[in-house]
């Protein structure tokens, strides 16, 4: 009987990153197929060509997650917040797409932003950060920051990323540290202020 | 620790560890949004006299901030069945045991036999020799061989393979483990598959049965299946099988076989169906019933409960694993259905029982999701025969309990019925028609126009699938 409850639970698309560190939980799905991911270790995973994969940071969606990024092959690689794993559609959210030669941002579908003062180079780290408070949204790339303000769609717990049919590339060290809305109800939040 | 005990501690104990498998998998999404508003309150304390002002002096203008964040919470939970296979009982009925010693119960395995005297040996006039039984049916997705489709592993709360009438030879066990995989003939309600599958019981009989099924079904929850098939096993001196045997210790049983079989409250997925929320799964029935039982006062001599000409309540109407499918003609409230077993008892001496019984009905909502009513008309042919004319009226209690009021009209005859002894303890049954009225309680789920699949023309959705 045990045998048949650790096969019925046997999960191929499904792999769980951060269980032994005290940040959120991260469900890694794979969206189109058992082969698009490989969990490297307990906090990277590889993800192949021509994948989707939908990171969860599980019960947080307010969080800055972080990691490195190292492109193994190909030219582009991209990130959508603010999507959800079911019904997951690329022209909703935000989607920041990064190449060898650029990088763009689109808001439900529409282009807000694109310049070449970010590119990826094929088997450098890079650091990367999405930072969600509140209706601002940092993202940050190596040294670069970038900023945007008043996001205005509901954050959730997703982060997904796809690559195109020659991109691999490496996730490592990923950390999600959550981050609160302190309560306006708390004293020091209506404190008052004297501009002298 | 007497054999018996064992096996039911056993069987109680593995009940316990397969509620653990889910039959709904739950995916729970949080989103959040956020808005901040500032305010900015100027306050002046203008003094009656001139003030000092200047770089060295404070101006008298003081600010108040407050930042007010505001946070909406939503949660979205959505449900989705986790499983292939879900079923309360199948029942085959083979050929391939001893025919001079043959079971005879009929086609499907199900229909009772003539005699339940002790000593029955089996009879050599029966087609059917013996049957497989299955209670309690479960199935999962598998995903091994790089996720190769349709594999699935399942179990059963117990399965009976019973190659004729000699007990020695019965193949007994709780939860065998079966691996079955499915080539799939058509991909729509009611499928139709090709299915191998291997199997091992392990308690209190050793057994392997391996087998291919063409199957049809589910829909409404039956299924109608054909079997080719090997089972060999053994049966040690400890089985109950063997304790009550006169003959040897124990025993080997081979037992090659051929079968048609009928599942009642049998569920099927395909893998995609188990991808898509409850809410939006495709249902061909109007209802679909586990077990009702009504309380009838009928036009009856003397009631079943007590032996008096008096009162009302003379008998009961019992009924197991009902289902009636809507046909899809016309406005679909016509519908067919059939029961694994009716017991209909108006009094003492006015009784029948049905396998299979044939039933013909229109289905009419009176409020929506909560009450409705159906007029009908049943068979039966085997054991009993009748024929029932009524009407039912169905109220919503939740969605799994049902209470009901019947009013009807049966006619029929149970001379033929199991063993003439029991007829004689309780009473001769003769031609009998009754008139009747009750209320019942019924373990069911009753459907309404929303629920149907043909009244959703944007059934079958389908998940996405991502390139």
């Amino acid at each position: 009987m045990l045998i048949l409850m650790a096969m019925v639970s046997c999960a191929p698309d499904t792999f769980m990153l951060n269980k032994y560190v005290q940040t959120p939980w991260v469900n890694v799905k794979m969206l189109n197929g058992i082969e698009k991911a490989e969990k490297v270790n307990q906090n990277s995973f590889q993800i192949n060509e021509n994948a989707l994969v939908s990171m969860k940071v599980i019960e947080s969606n307010q969080f800055r997650s972080k990691f490195d990024l190292k492109l193994l092959e190909g030219d582009e690689i991209s990130f959508y917040l603010y999507q959800t794993e079911a019904d997951f559609e690329e022209n909703k959210g935000l989607k920041i797409k990064i190449t060898t030669s650029n990088y763009s941002i689109e808001i439900n579908g529409k282009e807000v932003c694109r310049a070449d003062s970010i590119k990826l180079n094929k088997g450098e780290l890079h650091k990367i950060n999405f930072h969600q408070e509140a209706n601002l949204f940092e993202f940050d790339f190596d040294c670069n920051k970038i900023y945007l303000e008043q996001v205005g769609i509901p954050s959730t717990e997703f982060i997904i990323v796809r690559t195109n049919s020659k991109s691999r590339a490496i996730l490592q060290g990923i950390n999600n540290e959550e981050n609160y809305e302190r309560n306006y109800f708390e004293p020091e939040f209506n404190k008052r202020t004297t501009f002298y | 620790m007497k054999i018996i005990t064992k096996i039911i501690i056993f069987g109680i104990l593995s009940e316990f560890l397969i509620s653990c498998g889910a039959l709904t998998r739950e995916e729970r999404d949080i989103f959040s949004i956020t808005d901040r508003d500032t305010t900015y309150t100027n306050f002046v304390k203008n003094s009656p006299n001139n003030m000092d002002n200047g770089v060295i002096f404070p101006s008298s203008r003081e600010i108040l901030v407050e930042r007010n964040t505001t946070q909406h919470d939503s949660e979205f939970i959505r449900y989705y069945p986790d499983f292939i296979r879900f079923g309360i009982f199948e029942s085959i009925g083979t050929i391939g045991g001893a025919s001079s010693d043959a079971i005879g119960t009929g086609l499907f395995g199900v229909f009772p036999i003539n005699e339940l005297n002790p000593e029955y040996s089996g009879d050599s006039s029966k087609v059917f020799s013996g049957g497989i039984y299955r209670l309690g049916i479960s199935e999962w997705r598998l995903r091994w061989f790089r996720d190769a489709p349709n594999w699935t592993i399942g179990t059963s709360f117990t399965e009976a393979i019973l190659p004729d009438a000699n007990s020695d030879k019965y193949l007994i066990s709780f939860f065998p483990i079966y691996i079955r995989k499915r080539f799939f003939l058509r991909e729509e309600i009611p499928y139709i598959a090709l299915t191998p599958a291997i199997g091992v019981g392990y308690y209190p009989s050793q057994y392997i049965n391996a087998s291919v099924s063409l199957d049809l079904g589910s829909i409404g929850g039956l299924n109608l299946r054909t079997y080719l098939g090997f089972a060999a096993g053994y049966n040690g001196t400890n089985t109950p099988q063997m304790i009550n045997s006169s003959g040897s210790n124990s025993e080997t049983v081979v037992f090659p076989y051929a079968g048609l079989g009928i599942s009642f409250l049998d569920f099927l997925n395909l893998v995609p169906e188990t991808y898509v929320e409850w809410k939006d799964h495709q249902h061909s029935a109007w209802e679909i019933s586990v077990v009702d039982f009504t309380l009838l006062g009928a036009d009856a001599n003397k009631s079943i409960f007590k032996d008096t000409l008096s009162g009302f309540l003379k008998g009961f109407d019992l009924q197991f694993a009902r289902t009636n499918l809507a046909i899809p003609l016309l406005n679909n409230r016509f519908y067919v259905g059939t029961s694994l077993l009716r017991l209909a008892i108006m009094g003492r001496y006015e009784w029948a029982m049905g396998i299979l019984p044939i039933r013909f009905g229109y289905w009419h909502t009176l409020i929506d999701d909560e009450l409705t009513t159906n007029p009908f008309m049943e068979f039966a042919f085997y054991p009993s025969s009748y024929f029932n004319i009524g009407a039912e009226l169905n109220l919503r209690i939740t969605q799994s309990i049902v209470l009901g009021a019947k009013l009807g009209y049966i006619t029929g005859n149970s001379d033929n019925i199991i063993n003439q002894n029991i007829l004689k303890t309780y009473g001769q049954s003769t031609d009998f028609s009754n008139m009747y009225f009750g209320i019942s309680l019924g373990f069911q789920r009753i459907f309404f126009e929303n629920d149907l699949r043909y009244n959703r023309p944007e059934l079958p959705l389908k998940p996405k699938v991502y390139e």
